[in-house]
């Protein structure tokens, strides 16, 4: 997979919010094997997968002017409105479910909170792509379990902690680890 | 109701990983939106760190080439939104493209809401008509909703070629209803009043007819204890041109075709 520079991944939203066909294109052929795995990963069937990728690249297409520059990447908006469909696939809704952290991600209200502090980006480069894989793979199962769990199959994270037989605070500071060591892994990553 | 300003940083960032995989409950998520609301700076950069950190569980996925028709089908679905985008800017439309796709629209769902609304003002006539209703009244209702249909086809839905619309029938039974396909918005809008109440363990599905015996299951369908069914279908673009909708119940296993006794079809004409 190709990961783009985060400045040109934004160049290709607002040209395609403008109607550009070609940046519309540009942006499939560079996020759609992944936007195909992480739909695969949460519905587990290959079909249903293909939908979701053809729905939310079509939303994409309808709505990218709502993609709000200063909450996060490019990248992170696209990862994270294709689980949240994937999921309503998953559990059989077929009118999309309202998403409270879409809604955030796509509010422009708190722009200014961008001034001089950036969101945490994507915008690695691609042989940085097996860095951040192997610190996935990397982490010990008893931190890495709970973290899938929440994001690949939507449970709460009361349902991870009984799914994993551990105390509710438990899982929360496993999750919150986790994420500390992959946050590590994109700055070792930068630092190359 | 917590007021949102006692929410301070080390509590809201303590909600923040399920917040940002949208698993937090709306009492305790209303607090956490007004406390990011306010601009702070610390738990804003921690929500984005955490939203980024989850997106790389998505980069760390081996991965593969989607099928070469999932981008040809969107592909045909942007350039079939352009010529009609063109054509009505053509007519007079306003200028620029984020608002030339909205205005076409705008004219679609006013169109919608205008025939929704008469359809549904006889409906809701017929439905209180129905109180001490003879036998023979059923009939009535239902020329009721034929008329209907007919003057909304004839009058309106012709002169608009992105919407279709046809009525849901079950013979011999208080079924009815219709659906208006939007083939611009890639939707169709279901609506059906009266459906039996599935057996136990079984409920309603949706399905598309996509001719020749093959059927594309969308999904659940949402009917309350009154057997009404109000629910929008997103529809993909290779079944823009499918043959009607089946509305059908199923036990758990749902297979590849409608199999239910109380199956009610909606023939696109």
């Amino acid at each position: 997979m190709e990961i783009g520079a985060e400045d040109e991944d934004r160049q290709l939203l607002v040209a395609i919010a403008a109607g550009d066909e070609d940046a519309f294109r540009a942006f499939y052929h560079r996020y759609s094997p992944t936007v195909l795995a992480l739909s695969k990963r949460i519905i587990g069937r290959e079909h249903d997968a293909e939908d979701v990728v053809a729905d939310v690249f079509w939303e994409l297409w309808e709505k990218s002017s709502r993609y709000c520059s200063s909450k996060s990447s490019p990248a992170t908006y696209l990862f994270m409105l294709t689980r949240c469909r994937a999921l309503d696939r998953k559990r059989g809704i077929s009118r999309r479910e309202a998403s409270a952290i879409l809604e955030w991600m796509e509010s422009d209200s708190l722009a200014a909170v961008g001034d001089g502090a950036q969101p945490a980006e994507l915008s690695m480069a691609e042989e940085n792509r097996q860095l951040i894989a192997d610190a996935v793979n990397e982490l010990e199962p008893n931190l890495r379990k709970p973290i899938e769990l929440a994001f690949f199959n939507g449970l709460t994270h009361r349902d991870t902690a009984e799914a994993l037989g551990v105390p509710l605070g438990t899982t929360k500071a496993r999750i919150r680890s986790a994420l500390e060591r992959l946050r590590h892994a994109l700055r070792a990553c930068k630092s190359d | 109701m917590i007021d949102p300003q006692l929410i301070d940083c080390v509590e809201c960032q303590s909600r923040l990983a399920e917040f940002a995989l949208d698993e937090l409950p709306e009492q305790l998520r209303a607090p956490v939106v007004a406390h990011l609301g306010t601009g702070c700076v610390a738990c804003n950069e921690q929500l984005a760190d955490l939203l980024s950190g989850f997106a790389k569980l998505a980069i760390a996925l081996p991965t593969e080439l989607p099928a070469e028709r999932i981008e040809r089908g969107l592909l045909n679905r942007v350039a079939v939104q352009k010529r009609e985008t063109a054509r009505f800017s053509a007519v007079g439309a306003t200028a620029g493209s984020e608002s030339r796709r909205h205005a076409l629209r705008r004219l679609l769902v006013s169109a919608l809401a205008l025939a929704a609304s008469v359809v549904g003002i006889a409906m809701w006539s017929a439905w209180h008509g129905r109180i001490g209703r003879t036998e023979a009244e059923p009939r009535a209702w239902g020329e009721v909703v034929r008329r209907v249909e007919q003057a909304n086809a004839a009058e309106r839905f012709a002169e608009i070629p992105q919407l279709k619309f046809a009525s849901l029938r079950q013979p011999s039974s208080d079924v009815t209803g219709y659906v208006v396909v939007d083939k611009l918005a890639k939707q169709w809008h279901v609506y059906a009043l009266h459906l039996p109440a599935p057996a136990t363990g079984r409920r309603y599905h949706l399905w598309i007819d996509l001719g020749d015996s093959r059927f594309k299951h969308v999904g659940a369908a949402e009917i309350d204890g009154a057997g009404t069914l109000a629910q929008i279908v997103d529809v993909r673009a290779d079944m823009v041109n499918a043959q009607g909708l089946a509305i059908s119940d199923e036990a758990d296993e749902v297979l590849d075709h409608p199999t239910g006794q109380n199956m009610v079809e909606a023939p696109l004409r």
